[in-house]
């Protein structure tokens, strides 16, 4: 046989055996967080355990269809029941809906009967949940059951619901999701790429750094056998490394085809306006284009835009961005009186701790102790424009 | 919108790079695509680069952007660059000969479709990306774009000040931004964009930066080839950069900077590392002054200028001259601290060196000078998540191989310039307060981003070279026995 056709052989048996090897690595670091050998079945949820709260929808073959909302939600409930927690750290559904709101997995302990643990249902398709990575998810679990939040028109089908055992498929289907969730457009994706989900029991490049490994010295370990070359060596694990990097790749570019629809499905064919009103902060967007087209002079004026830093920092600097060209400056603290002049307008986006204004007196207070006399010009979903008098 | 202005203000400044630079090599040969595939990628940034230049100067003499000036003055210079070509072109120069043209078997056919089918898959995706999803990224809306919006809606080169003079001068047109320090390259070619489409748009602002990231995986085509690649193999280099997540992300959710370094600091590292390589003193100068323009684009742009420098001098000189350099290096610190001067006032440029616990460097503030353990978000980061692909693995392999008896000039290279990289993310990272961003998994994985394509071409290097030594060793050896 020709020496290129021995090492064509081996590499193929390497990256084959090279991948059983890797598939055994993680599957006995799976098989090591499994504690119980005991024989647990599944808690399968069908119409006996599971009811809905106020008749919400109906049961048929065991597949819950939720069409009616009583203020926004649909509520389908195990009522009392006794079971251990780590007994059923996995819990498994399939779920078809026409909502973009995502329902939820609810729970009550024994030991905090008070407080619901929640746990959303991440895709609406067949999925698996690790239970057991929420704190709460420990102890008695004395109620379990489905949340729906929805309008009229929104319907949901959750069918072959159950908790399950700690085991080894059920630990593979669920680092498999991990691997494969979506990850959209973030604020986060500019920085940084979680490569599927946040937490992964054994995350897909370390599984694949690990085959890599593996083919790698069992080609060597082959080509010694076949007394192969020594320099052959390199070319066949660069093949290697590429065989690593083309199927991270593959997984890239499986998340780059979901994100390309989800955004042709958001945005393509709509206009600049439309676009922008599609977004988070669609209300702030609305509301600035309002305030520049009716109610802020055409020349630009000075603008101090006001917001709490904790929760409204990313819309008070898209705000400003909107406003542009408005000269803006974004705060947290009202600047000193001195510093105030007639003619600027203070923009306040959302609620903001220690300012009030009272309408009557027209007049702006801030942290009770600065009183600024100011007219408010406009009010909206965004917040509040006052023009300092 | 007018597309035909837009396209036309993408292409021309990017034509009038390719020109420019051809003009300025002293070779030209319609024959030799490798070569055409450097000037367009290179081109691109001399072209930019030219263009930034004529704004400004369209700004500093009219007071306002110019589109039609600066057009004619961007096809006037390509026109100039065509009559140096052709003038060249009737005097005496050679047609460089390209190693590796051998006819590409079966397999090598198939498996270099396949990478232009997935490269262009991943331009489809960067490309539909950038035209349908409105601007995202944080630092673009409150950075970056907004500075490029307040220009294109004043018509002016308005100025950003901070916070405190902007309050203390109600009268004053200037805006204020926690970015009134930053450099405006990326604004500006945002704002040449818009400009040249006639509206602003939320979109189609951030395609330069998409042609950014394909002028640099053609760039890095052509330099692979010259140095004896086939055709499959330098695709492959070009497809590794472009098929990088975090790439992929900056190219398609344009209005950082990031990209733009990743051009001028990765490739001009690229010229350079190929510049001391070949002995060429041109690729060196070339590499150091593109590394050099990087400053006008982002304030790290000069350290990395200086690690640039770090590198040809380390590599440059010999063991004595190193070591007197370290001596004389040593001494000043030494006479600095006994005449307990470590910083200097540079005017508006700021402090420089270290004062009260903190460095500065030129227009950057003060980096405290403290340890800090970044290690695990590093390794997380770098290995387990999925920014990167396998791009760390591929680095620390070749820079363990390099390491590895028996050295060569390319090893030596490899590993001056893949230390100094490290070194110079240790001290940001790790010794200074910036550590937060590393903690927060922002500019670590950022920062190195604008090294990606010369990493990337130097692990290339390492591999190409010993893959060729030990076939021109393995001939030598059959030709002895045959003989």
């Amino acid at each position: 046989m020709k020496p290129v056709a021995i090492r064509v052989i081996n590499l193929l048996l390497a990256l084959i055996i090279g991948a059983l090897l890797s598939l055994e690595v993680v599957t006995a670091y799976l098989e090591s967080s499994i504690n119980e050998k005991t024989e647990i079945k599944p808690l399968h949820f069908t119409e006996d355990n599971l009811k809905f709260l106020l008749n919400q929808g109906e049961v048929k073959n065991n597949s819950f269809s939720v069409h009616a909302f009583t203020n926004g939600l649909a509520v389908i409930s195990s009522g009392q029941i006794n079971l251990s927690a780590k007994n059923y750290p996995f819990l498994k559904y399939s779920l078809n809906s026409n909502s973009t709101v995502q329902p939820t997995f609810f729970a009550r302990t024994a030991g905090n009967p008070n407080t619901l643990m929640r746990a959303a249902l991440p895709d609406n398709r067949a999925g698996i949940i690790d239970l057991g990575t929420q704190p709460q998810w420990a102890g008695q679990i004395i109620e379990v059951g489905f949340l729906f939040e929805g309008k009229q028109g929104d319907s949901f089908e959750l069918k072959l619901a159950s908790l399950e055992k700690a085991s080894l498929k059920n630990h593979w289907r669920l680092l498999i999701n991990q691997w494969l969730k979506f990850e959209p457009w973030s604020q986060y994706s500019i920085n940084f790429s979680w490569g599927g989900a946040k937490y992964q029991a054994t995350p897909l490049p370390l599984v694949v750094t690990i085959w890599i490994v593996f083919s790698t010295l069992t080609f060597v370990f082959l080509n010694k056998l076949s007394s192969q070359p020594w320099h052959q060596n390199r070319p066949a694990i660069l093949i290697i490394f590429a065989c690593g990097w083309l199927l991270l790749d593959a997984r890239w570019l499986f998340n780059a085809t979901t994100q390309m629809n989800a955004s042709q499905q958001t945005y393509a064919g709509l206009n600049e306006t439309q676009k922008l009103a599609k977004g988070l902060d669609a209300h702030i967007f609305t509301g600035m284009q309002k305030l520049k087209q009716t109610v802020l002079p055409q020349t630009p004026v000075k603008i101090i835009l006001l917001s709490d830093p904790e929760t409204q920092l990313y819309y008070a600097l898209r705000a400003r961005y909107h406003l542009a060209p408005h000269n803006v400056y974004s705060t947290h603290q009202l600047p000193a009186k001195k510093q105030l002049h007639t003619g600027q307008y203070i923009l306040v986006i959302g609620e903001l701790a220690g300012f009030s204004y009272n309408r009557f007196r027209s007049e702006i207070t801030w942290k009770s102790n600065t009183r600024i006399q100011a007219t408010r010009v406009h009010r909206g979903d965004y917040g509040q424009l006052f023009l300092l008098q | 919108m007018n597309y035909f202005s837009l396209a036309a203000a993408l292409i021309l400044p990017w034509i009038t790079g390719i020109f420019t630079l051809a003009s300025l090599q002293r070779s030209n040969s319609k024959n030799n695509h490798s070569i055409l595939a450097g000037q367009i990628g290179y081109g691109f940034f001399i072209g930019y680069l030219i263009l930034y230049g004529l704004i400004r100067l369209s700004f500093n003499l009219t007071g306002n952007l110019e589109l039609k000036w600066v057009m004619g003055a961007l096809v006037s210079l390509s026109l100039l660059a065509l009559l140096v070509i052709r003038y060249r072109r009737k005097g005496h120069f050679s047609y460089p000969t390209l190693t590796n043209t051998s006819n590409p078997s079966v397999w090598e056919k198939v498996a270099f479709t396949t990478l232009i089918i997935l490269t262009a898959t991943h331009l489809v995706f960067n490309l539909l990306e950038t035209i349908w999803t409105p601007l995202l990224p944080w630092d673009a809306f409150s950075a970056w774009t907004h500075v490029a919006k307040v220009w294109f809606y004043t018509g002016e080169l308005t100025d950003f000040v901070p916070a405190a003079q902007w309050l203390a001068q109600p009268d004053s047109p200037a805006y204020t931004s926690h970015a009134y320090n930053y450099p405006i390259f990326s604004s500006l070619m945002q704002l040449w964009t818009a400009v040249g489409l006639g509206s602003w748009s939320e979109t189609l602002i951030n395609l330069p930066q998409l042609l950014c990231g394909l002028a640099i995986g053609m760039a890095l085509f052509s330099e692979c080839r010259q140095q004896g690649a086939s055709r499959l193999i330098s695709l492959s280099v070009c497809y590794l950069f472009l098929s990088i997540p975090l790439i992929n992300t900056h190219l398609s959710l344009g209005g950082y900077a990031d990209i733009w370094l990743a051009g001028f600091t990765g490739l001009g590292f690229v010229k350079l590392i190929t510049g001391l390589k070949e002995q060429q003193p041109i690729a060196i100068t070339g590499g150091l002054l593109l590394i050099a323009t990087a400053t006008l684009i982002k304030n790290e742009g000069l350290i990395w200028f200086l690690l640039a420098l770090l590198t040809t001098a380390i590599f440059q000189l010999s063991s004595r001259q190193l070591l007197t350099t370290l001596a004389l290096t040593s001494a000043a610190i030494l006479a600095c601290l006994l005449l307990e001067t470590t910083s200097l006032e540079l005017g508006t440029l700021g402090r420089v060196g270290y004062f009260e616990g903190k460095i500065f460097a030129p227009n950057m503030p003060g980096l405290t000078f403290q340890y800090h353990n970044v290690w695990p978000a590093y390794f997380k980061n770098f290995f387990l998540m999925g920014s990167w692909n396998l791009l760390w693995l591929l680095v620390f392999t070749s820079l363990v191989t390099a390491l590895i008896p028996p050295y060569t000039p390319t090893k030596k290279l490899v590993t001056t310039f893949v230390l100094i990289f490290l070194a110079g993310q240790f001290f940001i990272f790790f010794l200074t307060d910036q550590a937060r961003w590393a903690e927060k998994y922002t500019a670590l994985n950022r920062l190195p981003l604008h090294f990606s394509p010369a990493l990337i071409y130097a692990c290339f290097l390492l591999w190409h070279d010993q893959l060729k030594l030990k076939t021109e060793k393995q001939a030598t050896s059959n030709e002895l026995h045959n003989s």
